[in-house]
């Protein structure tokens, strides 16, 4: 379903010599439809650099990027916005996904705005769809952020990209923010979600247990470039890269 | 035993426009000497409030009750003056987000040389610093020294923050959520780092997180905190192995490596926490009388404590 062929994103520094440095380096990956794919590595390790690439909302400076066969940053406008629509991020920080000034459900009406052809008949009707998928009362789309907490703004984030039905979602640490009984919650309706409308997943996220937990295939990144792909059993059982061995080992660690 | 440091009773309430709220209700616990405590609970259970009573750090609109007994003063009678010695010499708090803990524009050893100016007697105090430098895991102690916030990783301004609350050589530090937002190898250098601390120097550390998996590496004893109340008090193994109150319980089943099973229901609103035991909406063991009456702080085994009408001795 997504292809991304040997994406690299330079950063150029120095004020008088220019340098240039690698935060991805000639990466390729592809995800099949369905499935959800897990990225992990360290801070740094360029993560959210190649999950901004794989979705459009940063052109590579070398590669390409092919979703269900458009090139996403050489199709027209019209192909493009039909793109924007099929994919969709969810970010890390619920305090910053939504417009402070804005009600909720001003938020989440945004979509309709910004993509009139989704609007089918009644507003309300289809906002109530969403709003039951993930579990909350409609009545709360009156207040404002700051009066609900992180998991309730995570799951209106995840209702708002729902409406405009998308096909692939990346994740980006949606759950490193919140509390461990919240992110059980937040995860099982991901996959259940997933299974209903038969949903793709990029999954990024530092824990290596939820990687483990949410995913089929995972991916693990070092310096900008995936060191190591396999199932996710694999990963955590039998890494072969030292990275990864040591990154599980970092993970695991319990002797006292 | 003596406890070094005693929460005797603490509340402590907020005025709001919505109202009063009240973070912590009618805390006590012990902390003693050389030991390693948690305190772990879900956002608004109150933790950090509780750790930052000892050091009369609250905002302005908090109004605390109780006592907070350290080496048999009240730390909560003390005034301003009296309670700078107290501060970073006697207790020293290893603050949130150490992105904003630091000032950005002065280099490592300026402010870690705050931390110890009250040490007349040190003489060599690079040496001193760069030796706790090295205690944590820094490879060119000397090298960081003369370093900028900005140069440094989240994980390595968390272990600089633990050294600037332990070089003053406190007996107590208070560590509020050393570990968040920070990756695995981060997070197993900062673990360590806390640790190493804490056995050389027989320091006592409070230790206030989410994260179980630190609690369960890191702590001799944990509380688990719910709606502000203290729910249970156990040690580490224990708490893993048979939690004495259903909260836990279900806080430990929702861990990835235990199946991913939500809690049921959604955490209290504070300006209106349930009756009775504050979790019985969520609590697959709550009776009638869970909802009506407050289950006392019962001793239920060896240093064993729970709130919670299970372990009650009438049940």
């Amino acid at each position: 379903m997504l292809q991304v062929h040997n994406v690299s994103k330079y950063i150029e520094y120095g004020l008088v010599r220019k340098r240039k440095k690698a935060i991805v380096n000639n990466t390729s990956f592809s995800i099949q439809a369905g499935e959800t794919f897990g990225l992990i590595g360290e801070s740094g390790s360029g993560k959210t650099t190649l999950s901004r690439m794989a979705i459009g909302l940063l052109r590579p400076d070398e590669g390409a990027v092919e979703f269900a066969g458009y090139d996403l940053y050489s199709a027209s406008r019209g192909d493009s916005k039909l793109l924007r629509q099929k994919m969709q991020m969810i970010f890390q920080h619920p305090d910053t996904a939504c417009n402070p000034r804005k009600t909720l459900l001003q938020s989440i009406m945004e979509p309709f705005v910004l993509h009139p052809t989704l609007r089918k008949g009644d507003d309300h009707e289809q906002i109530e769809e969403v709003m039951n998928m993930v579990g909350l009362q409609p009545e709360l789309l009156r207040r404002y952020p700051y009066q609900v907490s992180g998991g309730q703004i995570q799951r209106i984030v995840l209702a708002r990209a729902l409406l405009m039905n998308p096909e692939f979602i990346v994740l980006d640490e949606p759950t490193s923010m919140l509390d461990v009984s919240v992110q059980a919650q937040i995860l099982r309706l991901l996959k259940h979600i997933q299974k209903q409308r038969k949903m793709t997943y990029l999954f990024i996220s530092h824990d290596l247990d939820v990687v483990n937990w949410m995913s089929d295939r995972v991916a693990v990144m070092k310096d900008g470039e995936i060191v190591e792909t396999g199932t996710s059993n694999k990963i955590m059982k039998h890494p072969t890269h030292p990275y990864t061995q040591k990154l599980v080992q970092a993970f695991l660690y319990t002797d006292r | 035993m003596k406890p070094l440091l005693s929460f005797e009773h603490i509340s402590c309430y907020f005025s709001t426009s919505f109202g009063e709220l009240q973070a912590v209700r009618d805390v006590s616990l012990d902390l003693y000497e050389g030991e390693i405590f948690g305190l772990i609970g879900e956002t608004g259970s109150g933790k950090s409030v509780l750790g930052l009573t000892a050091l009369q750090l609250l905002p302005a609109n908090a109004r605390v009750t109780g006592e907070v007994r350290f080496e048999n003063k009240s730390l909560l009678q003390l005034s301003e003056k009296e309670m700078r010695h107290v501060r970073g010499k006697k207790i020293a708090l290893i603050p949130q987000n150490p992105a904003s803990s630091l000032n950005p524009v002065l280099k490592i050893r300026t402010q870690l040389r705050e931390a110890v100016r009250h040490q007349k007697e040190l003489k060599d105090k690079d040496g001193y610093l760069a030796s706790w430098l090295q205690a944590v895991s820094f490879s060119y102690p000397i090298k960081l020294l003369q370093s900028y916030p900005f140069q440094l990783s989240g994980g390595m301004k968390q272990r600089i923050l633990t050294i600037m609350g332990a070089a003053g050589q406190p007996k107590l530090l208070i560590a509020d959520e050393p570990t968040k937002g920070l990756d695995a190898p981060a997070r197993h250098d900062v673990v360590e780092a806390l640790r190493n601390v804490c056995r050389q120097t027989g320091t006592t550390l409070l230790v206030i997180t989410h994260d179980l998996h630190v609690a369960q590496i890191l702590c001799d004893r944990i509380g688990v905190m719910y709606a502000g109340r203290l729910v249970e008090s156990n040690d580490t193994d224990s708490l893993f192995a048979t939690p004495g109150h259903p909260y836990t319980e279900a806080l430990l089943l929702a861990r990835p490596t235990a199946g991913m099973k939500p809690m049921a229901g959604d955490s209290p609103n504070l300006l209106q926490v349930p009756s009775g035991c504050a979790f019985h909406p969520r609590c697959s063991y709550a009776s009638e009388m869970c909802v009506e009456q407050l289950p006392p702080w019962t001793e239920y085994g060896q240093k064993k404590y729970a709130r919670c009408f299970l372990h009650a001795p009438s049940t």
